[in-house]
């Protein structure tokens, strides 16, 4: 509703906001409403005040209450005194002047001076009243101009031309006073402003009279009657549109916007009303001047006014419940003098009770009530409402204005019970978001309780601030990941403070106990989520205290906080005390004891061990050359032998020789003695030596094998090291399964079919980061699946299927990868649509043969579409090739097995991650190569098989099949330098894919485990290459990836394809940019979005977001309220500004429920806003339509 | 002759860090400290005629020749990779990505690594590294370089009647990782 703002109402003073009430914080106000008075002319009032401020500072400083407790209630009439002066109201000065006279000011003036100063505030009204006659029209210009810009943002368009016209006219007329010149055009001219707010305010009435002035003679508005009657149609639009759009947004409320509560707060404001109705029917009943009727009449009434009350509490209407009860007062009296119950008595009642109407109907406005209190100070009222008490209902009017929404759930529990404190996990939790949540929630639930504590040691409002946002970050961490116990406590204390900093107050020491004690709780909870420690036990009796305030501050407000200090004990009820046996009884299920790691340490220890293993086959490769050379030394030593005996032989028989030829009396025959000379003695020691040398060899030799033996040892314990730390990222299988149902229901109820998800093999543990890769490609198989694979529902019956599409996906573990199946019993691949898309393509000629196994390749290749145009729905344009090269890229192969009629299956088979691989170490040209044992089916040694050559290309004959073959001199450019006729060292049968390559290779040197590390920090990848290995002999050698270099190589030999570039999923999906401060909730966000296949970009704030948008053009724009440095309505008004952006759908998700924060986001250009906690279909819905909006 | 370079080199690559501290300290007259752009003490290597400047907070080493096991299927300027401890280097012949042919003759030329870890990268230099003090003479014009290069060029100095220019070598290595990349396989991923 547009307000038409009074010159004097700018003028009003608001009343005191203290924040002591010490003299001198009176002084300033007061002096304050002399500078106001000054500035509007007002010069007795100036003095008036300034007299005031005098006195003040005459009196002893320091609280007011204490020294002169008489004064503060007439201190406190002042601003009301004054804005009914402003007002123009002559009884006002009389009580002004009355104040002056007040002994405890002691201004000493006579009566003389009074008077003077009374007559000079008369004088001053009296000049403003004459003023008014006297303005020359360009003030009256003037507020019919700014009239007419407000009837603009308004949407009153009709009504801004009727102002825009009157404007012009009068800038026609000749300058001077109007008053000289049409007197009574200024008398038209003075009803304006009413005519307009009647008209705002939906009169129909007024629409003749505004048009009435426009046929005004003095203005000479030269308008033909159709025009006339074109601008009155246009003004009762005006308020048509109005009233429609009052009923919209009640439509919206209900339908669109996910807001139970505040529909519980709407059906509150129906029930008042309702039973306004029933108060207005006594009463109308009542037959005065009798005196039962009248008695029963009040009875009825008083009891219904409690119950009004009550409702009225719960609704959050503290205005009324203030209101309920100063009538039930009035009642009473009524009633002890029921006698003097007459006509205007109950007229006094039933005007009050359409007035309670009207205010529930536009309690929202910012003047909502006004006429209410105002009926209540009729002096015909046994007890009139005073002023400062009216002023207190209004400023509780104003404040349950904004909290009737924004604190819908008025039934707050009393009672806490086990289940509010429960720190257990829901069963489907969400593994990643729980990380995030306890990354981030040690830290928030510090930052609380650092701003908890400085709000103890009496901080300022700036940490109930921090405070307050801090606890509703929290809250809705744990909102989204779904640990009821802090979220709860989260929540109540979030509304405590929010309170506290509404009303500017700091909470006493009790409530501030209560705070602390909060905060130690959820540091207590945030502990034992982490796993070190119990659950804190005190949890309940915490969350019951917090509850108690909570509820006492509903109840009676934050007013008398401070003195209601401790008899929150009686809250503890016996029930109360029984749950928290039963808390203790069975203690929270804690999670075993867990120690967070960075990723980055595992990485690490995976990283040395991998380093291990490679030291240790250095070792073994040493150890294996030692063995050789000693085997090499036993040898010589063999043969030195031998030649020692060959030696004692020789000189054995030249002995005898000599012995025979020289025989000269030595007496002995040669038989008889053996006459041994150096040389014997020296070839038979050589022989010994020999022997022994060859012993120590032997022994040598059974060292190392002990020595080969603690290696091998070795060598077990790291790969059991490696197991283990592979087994520290494992996770299970189900981790996703919410993820794929959720997935599937989705993209069922987009494409209006009916299918089921059965996941086999939920239990087996993957690795984690091989699972989530996994994730993205899962979706788009599904997806497919239902909008491909599977058909409608008439077309499934008629098939004699049944009538929801079954859909399994299925995981097993094949080696050292994970197998994926995923089985439809869909229609199957259409080969007669691919064929048709392939020919459109000229990748095959019309009439050309090719086999279904051709065809189902062609359905992998980049770009390629059946689709002639691309699906908005499930798919999103993301078809299987898309899924091939996500696969692909995380080294895995896909294949597709598809029976027309029943169904097509999927097979995906994803690497682990190892440290270790077995590869074959071969000779390529003048490289040294590893060739890694990925797709490698069979080994086979040249002769085994034949080569022959059909059509120019050369095949592999082994036995009945026969393979293409392909040397990987030529997959690697390398110039082939063997003469044609010598025959490859081996040949390797690779597949890739669901293909069988023959590889010829140069020569394999070795077969060996390696170790794959990168190419360092700046060359992560390069196809073909897996990365390097270092070797036994210290040496680097690059890993080939043979499938891949099949691959590469394919694009370019194979069907002639317009582009060989590898299709980027993303730059093929809808994309979105989500703007949210809390890491968690943008976490979630992308993860919903991501998996209903969109490209999703994330920013902390509006700046980021800002900078993203520079270069990134989003389909949609998700955003939160509030953040730091940028908020979301700043980064929407930023967005509408910007070029290219005008029309970019922005749609607000907070917990902002008011409807002041709904105007601000619609006014910066917001198309829709959705309040926490946000249903993901709504929200999925609502993102589609916005977009297909924007592209229609 | 060619053993006593070598053992040079190994000594030097044993205790390189300490010894290019070593040198500078003494031989510094300038502050320690002062915030102006150019380098007072930096090291400078030479690689086809053109000097190279790395500054000296930045931990390098001359590599006993180690075997560099070459790639097939690559970009030539990407010689190969290089086992330094354990971490897999790759080398680059930044002649050759000068723009100038091929010479196979890298026996007169040592193997200069730059950081430390899975960051490091090594180079073809001609010639050992040398300390250079007070290079404070700011080109106004570069030498025109072939564009791959001149793109992560910061800057380049005149200092003892030779060029030496200011390498972005970070960015430098990131360009080369991408490009080595695209080149490999005719493939963009």
């Amino acid at each position: 509703m547009m307000t038409l703002m009074s010159q004097n109402a700018e003028r009003k003073p608001a009343g005191f906001e203290l924040e002591n009430q010490t003299v001198e914080a009176y002084s300033m106000a007061i002096e304050h409403y002399a500078d106001q008075a000054a500035a509007g002319s007002y010069y007795g009032l100036q003095d008036v005040c300034l007299l005031i401020v005098e006195a003040l500072q005459t009196l002893p400083q320091g609280s007011l209450a204490g020294s002169k407790p008489d004064l503060l209630p007439v201190l406190h009439v002042l601003p009301a005194l004054i804005g009914l002066y402003y007002q123009g109201s002559r009884e006002a000065i009389g009580s002004i002047v009355e104040i002056l006279r007040h002994p405890d000011l002691s201004i000493a003036l006579v009566d003389d001076e009074l008077a003077m100063l009374e007559a000079s505030l008369a004088e001053a009204i009296a000049l403003e009243n004459d003023g008014a006659e006297n303005q020359n029209f360009e003030a009256h210009s003037r507020t019919i101009e700014y009239c007419a810009d407000q009837a603009a943002a308004g949407g009153y368009y009709g009504l801004q031309d009727v102002c825009l016209l009157i404007v012009e006219a009068l800038q026609t007329l000749p300058q001077g006073s109007l008053t000289d010149l049409k007197p009574d055009l200024l008398k038209v001219l003075q009803d304006l402003p009413a005519l307009i707010s009647g008209y705002c305010q939906g009169s129909r009435e007024a629409i003749g009279s505004i048009v009435e002035i426009l046929r005004h003679p003095n203005l000479s508005i030269a308008l033909a009657d159709d025009e006339f009657a074109m601008l009155e149609a246009s003004l009762a639009e005006g308020i048509a549109a109005e009233n429609d759009a009052h009923n919209d947004d009640d439509k919206e409320e209900i339908v669109a916007v996910t807001q139970p509560l505040s529909r519980e707060a709407l059906e509150l404001v129906e029930l008042l009303a309702m039973e306004a109705e029933i108060i207005t029917g006594f009463l109308q009943d009542v037959a005065v001047g009798n005196r039962e009727s009248v008695e029963n009449c009040l009875e009825q009434t008083s009891d219904e006014l409690e119950r009004y009350a009550n409702v009225s509490q719960i609704a959050g209407f503290q205005g009324l419940v203030q209101i309920c009860e100063h009538v039930s007062a009035n009642i009473k009296q009524f009633r002890q003098e029921i006698n003097d119950f007459t006509g205007d008595k109950l007229d006094l009642l039933c005007v009050w009770i359409s007035n309670v109407k009207q205010y529930l109907a536009t309690f929202n406005d910012s003047d909502a009530g006004q006429t209410l209190v105002a009926q209540l100070a009729d002096n015909n009222w046994p007890l009139p409402l005073t002023l400062e008490a009216g002023a207190a209902i209004l400023t509780a009017i104003r404040a349950s204005a904004t909290s009737v929404c924004s604190q819908p759930e008025e039934t707050r529990k009393h009672f806490a019970d086990s289940e509010d404190v429960s720190l257990s996990l829901p069963d489907d939790v969400n593994r990643e978001l729980l990380d995030i949540l306890l990354q981030e929630l040690p830290i928030q639930t510090q930052q609380f309780s650092e701003s908890v504590q400085r709000i103890q040691a009496g901080g300022s409002l700036q940490d109930l601030d921090v405070a307050q946002r801090v606890a509703h970050t929290i809250k809705g961490s744990a909102n989204t990941v779904g640990i009821k116990g802090i979220a709860v406590l989260t929540h109540h204390l979030e509304d405590i403070l929010v309170v506290l900093a509404r009303e500017n107050r700091m909470p006493g020491n009790a409530l501030a106990n209560v705070l602390i004690d909060a905060a130690d709780c959820l540091e207590g909870m945030s502990e034992s989520l982490m796993g070190f420690g119990e659950a804190p036990s005190e949890s309940l009796t915490v969350l019951q205290e917090v509850l108690d305030w909570a509820n006492r501050i509903d109840q009676s407000g934050i007013g008398d906080i401070d003195v209601q200090e401790s008899d929150g004990q009686e809250y503890e009820s016996i029930e109360n005390q029984q749950h928290a046996e039963q808390n203790n009884a069975a203690p929270i299920t804690s999670q075993t004891a867990m120690v967070r790691v960075p990723n980055d340490q595992i990485e690490h220890l995976f990283r040395l061990s991998g380093e291990s293993t490679i030291v240790n086959g250095q070792a073994n490769e040493r150890l294996r050359r030692l063995k050789n050379q000693l085997q090499a030394m036993d040898t010589q030593f063999a043969l030195l032998r031998a030649l020692g005996d060959e030696l004692e032989q020789l000189i054995d028989l030249k002995d005898l020789s000599g012995q025979l030829a020289g025989n000269a009396g030595a007496g002995f025959d040669a038989l008889e003695m053996d006459q041994y000379n150096e040389l014997h003695t020296a070839s038979r020691r050589m022989v010994e030596a020999a022997v022994d040398a060859r012993e120590m060899n032997l022994d040598a030799r059974k060292e190392l094998e002990l020595m080969g033996e603690a290696l091998d040892d070795q060598q077990r314990l790291v790969i059991d090291t490696q197991g283990a730390i592979m087994q520290m990222r494992l996770v299970p299988v189900f981790s996703i399964v919410p993820r794929l149902q959720r997935a599937l229901r989705q993209t069922c109820r987009l494409t209006r079919k009916q299918g089921e998800l059965m996941v086999l093999g939920e239990q087996l543990l993957i690795d984690g980061d091989t699972l989530n890769s996994m994730v993205d490609p899962l979706m788009h198989l599904l997806r497919n699946a239902v909008d491909h694979g599977i058909e409608s529902e008439d077309q499934r019956l008629a098939q004699g299927k049944s009538s929801h599409g079954n859909i399994c996906i299925e995981f097993d573990r094949e080696g050292n990868k994970i197998l994926v199946r995923c089985r439809d019993d869909g229609r199957g691949l259409d080969f007669g649509a691919i064929r048709a898309a392939a020919e459109r393509r000229g990748v095959i000629q019309p009439g050309q043969t090719v086999s279904e196994d051709e065809l189902k390749r062609f359905i992998l290749r980049p770009n390629f579409s059946t689709r002639t145009q691309s699906t908005q729905i499930s798919g999103r344009g993301v078809g299987m090739d898309a899924v091939h090269f996500q696969v692909i890229n995380l080294g895995g192969t896909l294949a597709l097995h598809s029976v027309p009629g029943r169904g097509l299956t999927v097979e995906l088979r994803m690497p682990l991650p190892l440290s270790r691989s077995h590869a074959l170490l071969a000779q390529t040209g003048t490289y040294r190569v590893a060739i890694a044992s990925k797709g490698l089916l069979q080994i086979l040694y040249s002769g085994s098989g034949e080569l022959i050559t059909v059509d120019d290309e050369q095949l592999l004959q082994l036995g009945n099949d026969s393979y293409p073959v392909i040397s990987l001199n030529k997959l690697l450019n390398i110039p082939d330098q063997r003469k044609q006729t010598r025959g490859h060292g081996a040949v390797l049968l690779v597949q890739n894919d669901d293909k069988i390559t023959a590889v010829l290779l140069d020569a394999i040197t070795d077969s060996l485990d390696i170790v794959i590390k990168n190419l360092g920090y700046y060359i992560k990848k390069i196809p073909g290459f897996m990365g390097g290995a270092i070797i036994g002999d210290g040496t680097v050698v690059p890993v080939l990836d043979i499938p891949e270099l099949l691959r590469t190589a394919t694009y370019v030999t194979g069907y002639d394809f317009e582009s060989i570039e590898a299709v980027e999923t993303s730059s093929l999906l809808p994309a979105v940019l989500v703007v949210d401060d809390s890491l968690s909730q943008r976490r979630a966000l992308e993860q919903i979005l991501q998996d209903a296949g969109f490209h999703v970009r994330t920013a902390r704030d509006g700046i980021e977001a800002a900078e993203i948008l520079a270069g990134f053009k989003p389909d949609i724009v998700l955003t939160d309220l509030e953040m730091p440095r940028m908020n979301g309505i700043e980064l929407t008004s930023h967005i509408r500004a910007r070029a290219g952006f005008k029309t970019l759908p922005v749609i607000m998700i907070t917990s902002r429920t008011t409807q002041k924060h709904r105007k601000m986001a619609e006014d910066a250009g917001v198309n829709f806003y959705l309040v926490k906690p946000v249903r993901e279909d709504d929200l999925l819905e609502k993102i589609q339509s916005l977009i297909e909006d924007t592209v229609t | 002759m060619e053993a006593d370079y070598l053992d040079a080199a190994k000594q030097k690559s044993a205790d390189w860090p300490l010894s290019i501290n070593g040198l500078s300290q003494p031989q510094s007259t300038m502050p320690a400290n002062t915030s102006t752009t150019g380098y007072e003490t930096a090291l400078g290597f030479r690689v086809g005629g053109i000097g190279f400047l790395v500054a000296i907070s930045i931990h390098c080493e001359l590599i006993e020749r180690l075997q560099v096991s070459p790639l097939p299927n690559v970009e030539p300027w990407f010689s190969g990779l290089l086992n330094i401890r354990g971490n897999i280097v790759p080398v680059i012949d930044l002649r050759l990505l000068l723009g100038e042919t091929a010479k196979k003759d890298n026996k007169k030329r040592y193997l200069f690594a730059i950081d430390r870890g899975e960051k490091t990268m090594a180079f073809w230099i001609d010639g050992h590294p040398e300390m250079l003090n007070a290079v404070s003479q700011p080109l106004s014009t570069l030498p025109v370089l072939p564009a791959q290069l001149q793109r992560h060029v910061s800057g380049g100095y005149a200092h003892n009647g030779e060029i030496w220019l200011n390498v972005q070598f970070e960015e430098l290595f990131k360009s080369l990782g991408r490009h080595g990349r695209q080149y490999a396989a005719g493939e963009t991923a």
